[in-house]
């Protein structure tokens, strides 16, 4: 299936504003996937890299375009963020496009970009010209520019649960509703987290998550 | 809508491709546009390309340019290239570009024999220089970066190649319309948009100067004394108030003399 001029056009311009900026991996990665959102009618984007051979090791960033809007269903009603993007096929959803890129024998990376329910569906085009950009650019996929192999750190699946809830940008309180948990325990395990990343807030931790390691 | 031409799957997924190389290593911003440069050429296989900046041609006149970069030629083509543009036949067939770009003050980018002298410029003495060269004129895409600038590329193949088609010039348009910076000397605005208004020699002089080469080497690519191109290099030297080359391709290389930030 080809594209017409005017999104060949779009698409060239974009890329092109992506190969002008400075900075790092990190910086063209938001950059470019912030534009493939304006471009498909998406609000938010999500990436995610999960470890194929120990299943709830995940990875995963999210940026929100413009106002905030509720989760998509599929989110919200999830156990857990890393499990829930396993179970979506690539494409799958009316108002999800989703791509799995396989960065290397045991990392699969997803990208998602995320439409507002009360939204209409992605046409066809849309989801062309998204999936294009997400199949055909590997970089977008990776972690850096030289090892395109992640480093995951081992969680257990309740930790990396309040990871992927926290790299959400929720509050202590939601996390403990949607994890059918205390607050208290909740506490518990961000601290521990926090620990083991060596930050002392969730903005740092979030920040962590989007710097690029080669400008640390 | 004009724009309804469809780009099919393959070229797309070059073009992303291309795109998406020239984006990841961190590079500065020649190396980027040679990098860009040479990936256009590879998506339509030619074999050399030029990006200059020309003062503005008006039909039949002796285009006056700075050429900044280049990629694939030798060391033997590029003064033969050189010696092509500045050779008095080879304004005729720049004149309906000139003419058009009067016209349409866009970006414009047209293939050889889209202008129809096809026939004439075959037995010109400019196809001659050309073959010399080692190439022949193929897609030209000029863009007008201000009042009296032209932002030139010239895309080529090698003799008794085919002709490059519409779906080529078109793959080079959209590229090379649409990525601005590929026009620019930097990535901020600091280029330098005085391009001399040199006599014809000097003007070939000069480019020859700002791609290193020496006085004896110009000499005798130009078929001219020493002390003949010594006399130029000073003119050209004092119309940039600079006392040395490296001076002068330091000016080329920082725009307006080393603002590179």
């Amino acid at each position: 299936m080809g594209i017409e001029e005017a999104d060949m056009r779009v698409i060239v311009r974009l890329l092109g504003e992506t190969a002008s900026l400075s900075g790092g991996l990190m910086n063209k990665k938001l950059y470019l996937l912030d534009g493939l959102c304006d471009l498909a009618g998406s609000r938010e984007w999500a990436w995610s890299l999960a470890s194929t051979n120990a299943k709830m090791e995940s990875f995963f960033v999210r940026r929100k375009i413009g106002e905030s809007f509720d989760l998509p269903m599929e989110l919200t009603e999830s156990s857990s963020a890393s499990s829930l993007l396993e179970s979506i096929p690539d494409r799958a959803f009316s108002h999800l496009i989703c791509c799995t890129h396989t960065v290397n024998a045991n990392t699969e990376s997803k990208i998602m970009l995320l439409r507002d329910p009360k939204d209409p569906a992605y046409s066809i085009r849309e989801i062309h010209l998204a999936s294009l950009v997400l199949d055909e650019i590997p970089w977008l996929h990776w972690r850096d520019w030289k090892t395109p192999a992640p480093s995951l750190s081992k969680l257990s699946p309740r930790l990396q649960w309040t990871m992927d809830l926290l790299l959400l940008g929720l509050g202590r309180k939601e996390i403990a509703d949607k994890m059918g948990i205390s607050e208290g325990t909740v506490s518990g395990y961000i601290r521990s987290l926090y620990h083991q990343f060596g930050v002392n807030s969730q903005a740092e931790l979030m920040h962590l998550r989007l710097q690029d390691p080669s400008q640390s | 809508m004009p724009n309804r031409k469809i780009f099919d799957s393959e070229d797309t997924q070059a073009i992303v491709n291309l795109l998406g190389e020239v984006c990841a290593p961190p590079d500065d911003h020649a190396n980027k546009k040679r990098r860009l440069l040479d990936g256009i050429c590879r998506l339509v296989e030619a074999d050399a390309w030029v990006w200059g900046l020309f003062v503005e041609l008006k039909p039949g006149d002796f285009p006056s340019y700075v050429l900044h970069l280049h990629g694939g030629f030798d060391e033997e083509q590029l003064p033969n290239f050189l010696r092509a543009l500045e050779h008095p036949a080879s304004a005729k067939f720049t004149a309906p570009m000139a003419q058009l770009l009067q016209e349409k003050r866009c970006h414009v980018t047209r293939f050889r024999q889209q202008f129809g002298f096809e026939k004439e410029f075959l037995g010109s003495e400019s196809h001659l220089l050309w073959q010399a060269a080692g190439i022949e004129p193929g897609i030209l895409s000029c863009r007008p970066v201000d009042a009296t600038t032209l932002s030139t590329v010239g895309i080529y193949r090698r003799p008794n190649k085919p002709a490059f088609t519409p779906r080529e010039s078109r793959i080079a348009h959209i590229l090379l319309s649409e990525v601005p910076w590929l026009h620019e000397q930097g990535w901020s605005a600091d280029r330098d948009s005085t391009i001399p208004s040199l006599s014809r020699r000097c003007c070939t002089v000069m480019n020859f100067l700002v791609h290193g080469r020496t006085r004896q080497e110009i000499a005798s690519q130009l078929g001219i004394s020493q002390h003949t191109v010594d006399g130029y290099v000073k003119e050209v030297f004092r119309h940039f108030r600079v006392h040395s080359q490296p001076e002068l391709i330091a000016r080329f290389q920082n725009g307006d003399g080393g603002d590179v930030s």
